[in-house]
């Protein structure tokens, strides 16, 4: 299904109105400090990506991420907020195209991903809105991106409304000519241009009854292609070639609802649907329990979700076309996505005679298995506390 | 015309309801009813998410910033 662009402006500007945020993310205490370390460790194993150049199927990655995120309050209304995130992982091979890439097998160690992340929030009356820019550097990829948000709320709180915007300059460096795979050089960097604009609106329905719908729009233009990605054309390994613009679109909701004082349920939808044929349906479905006071948080979850695969998606092609891919990740499949979260409050910790307050543990485990054969799990592991 | 129908009913659903006065919301303010009760956690979930399926939307990733492919 895919909409006109009369049907998306007038979605737009009917859903103008609306985004999804936090109608309860309250402002800290002025001078206030949070600071949550997080560490995700991420694995996949997969033996069947048909972009993969040495035909081996090899998906297997390893991800380790730690994260900072730090949040001041600067005055009674205005937070400053960082972030800063370092990636290693284990697959593809830097600047040479050989059998490891494709993101499969056992690439060159010690790469890294830099992205710092500065923003602002500040809140006058009704009104909440913030900046954030960031930059984020790869061998093969770069980006500077911002965004915007405002946040406008009504009827005493109950009602509200806002608008997201983002847009990264990125780019991206390709193999422009892998025949023979071996002596394939890496090109320059080319130009990837993204924006979006999420609109969304939050309304309490009840005591026990909250509910968001939102509307995102992502326009992606310049070269779409990975990095790595190959197809094969009569058993010859070819540059995988997409189209120079993808418009990508997606409606949500999400309603959460609690049973008693220690215990709700979360669910969203969503659709999705883009030009290059694409089209999915996500189902999430979370139940969330309080313990001990609040003192721990539990939260058990499961996720559906299935897609078409793009247009120009083949396993193998018979012969050269204007536009192929043959990438795992915009073929058909189904998956599902069980997990869970654990965090206890740790009270006020006192490391080195320092005063930490309110400090937080907390851990969560992912797994993501698909009718294709793929299959992920990532772990996350964090510690907040105030001061 | 679906989408339209959707979003009509969604404005009208959302613009009718009855206010919840503040002393009410005791029940809403917990974190087990915040529509992100992990927001950290979900920026690298959202990350996943966006380059390991086609379909973003939905949460803060839209494709941008990383190669992770």
């Amino acid at each position: 299904m895919g909409a006109t662009k009369t049907q998306r402006v007038l979605i737009t500007l009917l859903l103008f109105v609306c985004s999804v945020q936090n109608a309860f993310a309250e402002m800290m205490e002025k001078g206030k400090t949070k600071i949550k370390t997080l560490l995700n460790v991420y694995s996949q194993s997969s033996k069947s990506g048909k972009q993969v150049l040495d035909n081996s199927g090899n998906e297997d990655v390893k991800v380790i991420e730690p994260q900072i995120f730090v949040k001041h309050q600067i005055t009674a209304d205005t937070e400053i907020n960082a972030s800063f995130t370092i990636d290693t992982w284990t697959a593809e091979s830097d600047t040479i195209l050989d059998g490891n890439t494709g993101a499969s097998g056992e690439g060159k160690k010690g790469q890294a991903r830099v992205a710092p992340n500065l923003g602002v929030r500040r809140e006058v009356g009704k009104t909440k809105y913030g900046m954030n820019v960031g930059i984020s550097s790869e061998y093969d990829y770069s980006s500077k991106n911002i965004s915007a948000n405002v946040e406008q709320s009504f009827a005493e709180d109950n009602f509200t409304l806002g608008l997201n915007i983002q847009y990264y300059a990125d780019t991206v460096a390709l193999f422009p000519d892998i025949t023979p795979p071996l002596n394939a050089k890496i090109g320059e960097d080319l130009n990837r241009d993204i924006y979006a604009i999420n609109i969304g609106a939050s309304q309490i329905l009840t005591r026990k009854d909250i509910i968001e719908v939102s509307a995102t729009y992502a326009n992606s233009k310049g070269r779409l292609e990975s990095t790595a990605g190959t197809v094969n054309v009569n058993n010859v390994r070819e540059v995988e070639v997409l189209p120079g613009e993808r418009k990508r679109n997606a409606i949500s909701t999400k309603w959460v609802h609690a049973f008693n004082d220690e215990m709700a349920m979360n669910v969203s939808y969503r659709n999705y649907f883009d030009n290059w044929g694409a089209h999915a349906n996500s189902t999430r479905i979370a139940f969330l329990m309080s313990l001990r006071e609040e003192q721990d948080f539990i939260e058990l979850a499961i996720r559906h979700h299935s897609q078409s695969a793009v247009d120009y998606y083949k396993d193998n092609f018979s012969g050269s076309e204007r536009y192929m891919t043959s990438d795992s990740d915009m073929s058909k499949f189904t998956s599902y996505e069980p997990s869970i979260m654990y965090s206890r409050s740790l009270g006020t910790l006192k490391p080195f005679g320092f005063n930490l307050e309110d400090a937080e543990w907390g851990n969560t485990m992912t797994y993501s298995k698909r009718n294709t054969g793929l299959q992920y799990v990532y772990f996350q592991t964090s510690l907040a506390f105030f001061f | 015309m679906k989408l339209f129908l959707y979003y009509g009913a969604c404005i009208i659903l959302l613009t009718s309801c009855a206010n919840v006065p503040q002393i009410d919301r005791g029940i809403l303010a917990k974190r087990i009813m915040q529509f992100d009760p992990h927001p950290e956690e979900t920026v690298f979930q959202d990350e996943v998410r966006a380059f390991r399926e086609g379909a973003i939307g939905g949460g803060k990733a839209v494709g941008g910033g990383c190669g992770c492919n």
